[in-house]
């Protein structure tokens, strides 16, 4: 493909890096990125993947704009409030960036259509906010081949990693079973630092872009532990677990599952 | 041995909003038993009864997730730093799961249907508990933001106290 | 002007940085290894930021020539440095 004027200056600075280049441009342009969850990190993640210049990216959201979403994502505005998020999302990235083909879906993501979403995608990125979907991602993923970036908070705590399929491990590897709600005795709203997820959210754009574009050492095999309070970043081995269901040596799981009642309500 | 331990932001409230504290033992249970005897309330979060690691919670011998190591009985040597890191899910939107807690005389009044009849809301009642005087709900609540704001008004003005479950919290 | 056997010429007069270098890298990418290109540009600190990014990108560069009261060539081999 041959560049336009307007391309040229918008990609500059890509294609000056010797590890990115026309041809890695190109590569990112020709790309396609779902990112589901159009949230705290889906914002970040999608602006800078917008930006980027990948050629298409799928975002899955079926909630609205709601005035507590603004202190942290980012590219939904007041005026956005009771919109879809996918189509507020799906307008900002187009001020950025109109060589973005953004697809959007206002789906709940679920067993039944998970497959179907990610097939024509070569990465995936995990920018949601309960249990059930990150099983679900992780397994379909697993099933799929497709390499996932995750990304997840607390309060003040972030986590980041890539699992990638066939190498392994999985998030099943890093947590096989989700902490059962019945264990929440003090039910507080769930808080959280607005700029925590611009933090880890940049982070898996980071990364979906390197896998992307095949340079550098992605995240697989190393959990990065973000501490906003403390301004830490540390890193801990994060391995094949050969008793895990679903990438172990036997494993148990051969297909989707039902997500809310592996992680819901369990007595 | 003296080792440092690193404590998540969801369990510094018992450890009076320390990130890094000290502990002595030999082997991670030692320092795991050690950090309770300092900090009451800590080991119930890290571990089952029978001592074992809860497995949404992974601990970390400085890099190393003690599961491919010795587990609770790996052993440490001074200077070593451990790592608590609880599973977490928090990334794009509010929850929408709720504990209901019904005082006596709302009890008989079919607040669930109400709210689903009268808002723009899907109910589903995912564990109950009810005697004479209280009753506790576990409840979903599905639909737009502002809808189900409307409905958690609703049950407030009708005496019920509304809490947000929060699935992903080790506390 | 040139004894070189030039493979292609790129024509950026008016174009300033950092875009001359982009442009040029751009040229340099469609080409084989040891092949020559020559670039013209009329801003002069090109001239000199040109040239150090593409050795730095393991380019080697012939020549830097003034060729007239406003325009300067710049001689590249792709992929020509040791």
């Amino acid at each position: 493909m041959e560049f336009t004027e307007e391309q040229i200056r918008r990609y500059a600075r890509h294609i000056i890096l010797p590890e990115v280049g026309g041809e890695g441009q190109i590569k990112l342009l020709s790309s396609k990125v779902l990112l589901i969850g159009a949230g705290g990190l889906g914002a970040p993640c999608g602006y800078y993947l917008g930006a980027a210049g990948i050629g298409t990216l799928g975002i899955v959201d079926f909630d609205t704009v709601d005035l507590s979403n603004l202190q942290r994502q980012i590219w939904h505005g007041t005026r956005d409030v009771g919109r879809y998020k996918v189509d507020s999302a799906k307008d900002s990235i187009a001020r950025i960036n109109p060589d973005v083909n953004v697809i959007t879906y206002k789906e709940k993501i679920s067993s039944e259509n998970i497959k179907d979403l990610i097939r024509d995608y070569d990465v995936v990125i995990d920018a949601t906010d309960n249990f059930p979907t990150r099983y679900l991602i992780n397994d379909a993923c697993h099933f799929m081949r497709k390499p996932l970036v995750y990304g997840s908070l607390f309060r003040f705590d972030g986590q980041a990693t890539v699992f990638l399929p066939e190498e392994g491990p999985c998030y099943r590897c890093l947590f096989p079973t989700p902490p059962p709600p019945g264990l929440v005795p003090s039910c507080q709203e769930a808080g959280v630092l607005g700029v925590l997820p611009g933090v880890i959210g940049a982070i898996q754009a980071n990364e979906a872009i390197k896998i992307v574009l095949g340079i550098g050492q992605t995240l697989n095999g190393r959990l990065l532990i973000y501490d906003a309070l403390d301004m830490k970043f540390t890193e801990m081995k994060l391995r094949k677990d050969k008793t895990c269901p679903l990438c172990g040596e036997t494993p148990s799981v051969f297909d989707l599952i039902d997500y809310e009642d592996f992680c819901e309500f369990r007595n | 041995m003296s080792v440092k331990v690193r404590i998540p932001t969801p369990l510094r409230s018992l450890t009076d909003g320390k990130a890094e504290v000290d502990s002595n033992g030999s082997t991670i249970i030692e320092i795991i038993n050690d950090l309770e005897n300092n900090f009451v309330g800590i080991k119930e979060r890290i571990c089952e009864q029978n001592d074992q690691i809860r497995r949404f919670v992974n601990i970390y011998l400085n890099d190393e997730d003690i599961r491919f190591l010795d587990s609770i009985n790996s052993k440490v040597k001074d200077g070593d730093t451990i790592s608590i890191i609880p599973a977490i899910a928090g990334g794009a939107s509010e929850k929408k799961k709720f504990y209901l807690n019904y005082p006596q005389e709302a009890i008989k009044e079919p607040l669930i249907y109400l709210i689903g009849k009268n808002y723009n809301v899907i109910t589903n009642i995912r564990s109950a508990s009810i005697s004479n005087d209280i009753g506790i709900i576990a409840i979903e609540i599905e639909g737009e933001p502002q809808e189900i704001e409307k409905a958690v008004k609703f049950l407030e003005s009708k005496g019920v106290t509304v809490e947000p479950i929060v699935l992903d919290v080790v506390e | 002007m040139s004894e070189y056997n030039l493979n292609s010429e790129l024509n950026i007069k008016g174009e300033i940085c950092p875009f001359t270098f982009v442009k040029s890298k751009l040229a340099l990418e469609k080409m084989k290894k040891g092949e020559i290109l020559r670039v013209i540009v009329d801003y002069e600190p090109a001239i000199r930021n040109v040239p150090r990014s593409m050795e730095e990108q393991g380019h080697k560069v012939l020549s830097i020539n003034k060729i007239n009261d406003t325009d300067y060539e710049i001689i590249v081999e792709k992929n020509g440095k040791k």
